[in-house]
């Protein structure tokens, strides 16, 4: 299991025990050693996390940042209410700093990638991240943020 | 000027006064003369404010214009609600008084506007509070004027205070931002994207010397019941773009005792062309593990259920964590000392009355695009 299956397996294990309470916000901040070419479609594979780890569906997103300066950041709303914060930066070392706040609780970790197999496949959900992309690309090309319909 | 500096205070208990006022004390340069406050104030205020000058030993004056007149005053501080605060600034600069303000300066812009011209036309000194002293941020500036981490391309800066009876909202009632905003300290509940937000964008403003151009922002779900009820955010995030190309990202919240192992999140993530950092208030730490009962948060304290002030923390007997140390850097000092450096050295503080009114436009420009869910283009009419 690679990096960011485990991240996403203990952080679910971890929601699903209702510890943290109901998932309000998440904040997360990562540093990939991705191409120019891959960022967006890496940026994307973060939306989603983000959407499996707060257990609910984007509805809008709004983009800053593009392919040529390196540097994606998302302010991502969900179904359930929930809003995300989520940033990808293609320099320096590798890394990522989460914080999922519940409205009883919250999951911190932060922690360098620089030993662990962190490539993110397109796994099971490429058509969910094709629609993404699009979206990213408006939104960071209009600078609007774009509503998505909900599945 | 006086030697040492004469402060004057204004507004006492259940405000930031009980904090500047003891760093203020405690600076030898300077010695706290009085406190005082608008003739009008309501009765609690009075006796809240009299409550402190006892505390403190100092006398209390019930007439702010006749204070203002103690030619052993030099500088006044000023805790007053938001709403109350910039025109006694105002009456304070025209009385040719140092300003210290707490923060924000004022939710109002044509105000806080109005108290920069004051500052300017009376030649004073001001500085709004922020925690520029504090050793993340000291550690952020140094590493951004050091060039090690290369072009700035991004800040990515936090503050979600771990405090508050948190679980009780209906989270099946998002708010609706409304514009402009509801800024006002309720004994329950305050704006927290204002009150907290305020902190990450001074960062972003001083460490960058940039100017701020646009904000997209968003307030919708709450952590606690008494923010819902009284219809204002007990979060809110912002997404901005800065005039040197660099963009940033803030959250300002408040998420409950037990959100944290210390005192919140408080961090900056600096990205750079050649590194990216992350600097947190609690890192470097030490983490302690040892027999005893685990943290427990205070009983519900009608008084101040939010732990906004120090002196409702004492009340309610609000236990300090134990379990994490931060390792501090830098000298130490408080930002009220920092303020009688600038006034020593006649120079400005980074944070004086301008830098303040233009965090008052970013986060007004934060509540318009929340409540549009467009972006917002600075500068505001």
């Amino acid at each position: 299991m690679n990096y960011w299956n485990s991240l996403e397996a203990t952080i679910t294990t971890a929601v699903s025990s209702e510890s943290i309470g109901q998932p309000v916000f998440l904040r997360l901040t990562t540093v990939l050693g991705c191409s120019a070419d891959e960022i967006v479609s890496q940026f994307a594979n973060l939306i989603l996390l983000s959407s499996k780890c707060l257990g609910t569906t984007p509805v809008e997103l709004f983009v800053s940042g593009n392919r040529a300066s390196g540097h994606l950041t998302a302010i991502a709303e969900f179904e359930n209410s929930a809003t995300a914060i989520i940033t990808l930066s293609r320099y320096g070392q590798l890394k990522v700093d989460l914080a999922l706040y519940g409205n009883k609780g919250s999951i911190i970790h932060s922690e360098s990638l620089d030993f662990f197999d962190c490539t993110i496949g397109p796994g099971e959900c490429e058509r969910e991240r094709d629609k993404l992309i699009a979206h990213i690309v408006e939104s960071s090309n209009k600078n609007i943020a774009v509503r998505m319909e909900v599945r | 000027m006086n030697s040492p500096l004469g402060v004057l205070l204004v507004s006492g208990k259940y405000t930031h006064q009980e904090n500047h006022s003891k760093n203020f004390a405690a600076d030898p340069r300077c010695r706290v003369v009085a406190l005082t406050d608008e003739k009008d104030v309501g009765p609690n205020r009075a006796r809240l404010n009299k409550a402190w000058a006892d505390e403190l030993g100092i006398s209390y004056f019930d007439d702010l214009e006749q204070a203002l007149q103690n030619p052993a005053v030099d500088i006044v501080s000023v805790c007053a609600e938001p709403e109350r605060r910039a025109r006694i600034l105002i009456t304070c600069a025209r009385a040719g008084k140092h300003l210290y303000i707490d923060k924000p300066m004022t939710p109002f812009l044509d105000a806080a506007k109005a108290v920069v011209k004051a500052v300017e036309a009376a030649g004073v000194k001001s500085q709004m509070f922020t925690q520029l002293e504090s050793s993340h941020f000291l550690r952020a500036r140094e590493l951004v004027s050091s060039g090690r981490l290369g072009e700035l391309l991004a800040i990515h800066a936090d503050c979600v205070f771990a405090k508050g009876h948190s679980g009780t909202a209906d989270l099946s009632r998002p708010g609706a931002q409304k514009y402009p905003p509801l800024i006002s300290n309720f004994v329950d509940a305050k704006a927290e994207l204002y009150a907290m937000g305020v902190y990450p964008l001074g960062f972003i403003q001083m460490l960058t010397g940039a100017e701020f151009t646009s904000v997209f922002a968003k307030t919708r779900n709450y952590f606690f019941e008494e923010h819902q009820r009284h219809g204002i955010e007990d979060f809110g995030l912002m997404s901005l773009t800065l005039s040197n190309g660099t963009t940033a990202t803030v959250v300002g919240a408040r998420a409950g005792w037990q959100s944290h192992p210390s005192g919140g999140l408080n961090q900056i993530h600096l990205i750079g062309s050649n590194a990216a950092i992350l600097l947190s208030s609690f890192e470097p730490k030490l983490v302690v593990s040892a027999n005893g009962e685990p943290w427990m948060p205070p009983e519900y304290y009608k008084n101040d259920p939010m732990g906004f002030w120090r002196s409702g923390q004492t009340e309610c007997h609000v236990q300090p964590k134990r379990d994490w140390l931060s390792l501090t850097f830098g000298a130490g000092q408080t930002n009220e000392s920092h303020f009688i450096d600038c006034i020593l050295e006649d120079r400005e503080s980074e944070m004086n009355a301008a830098k303040a009114a233009k965090l008052t436009e970013v986060l007004l420009a934060g509540y318009s695009s929340a409540a549009s869910g467009e972006v917002v283009w600075l500068t505001l009419e």
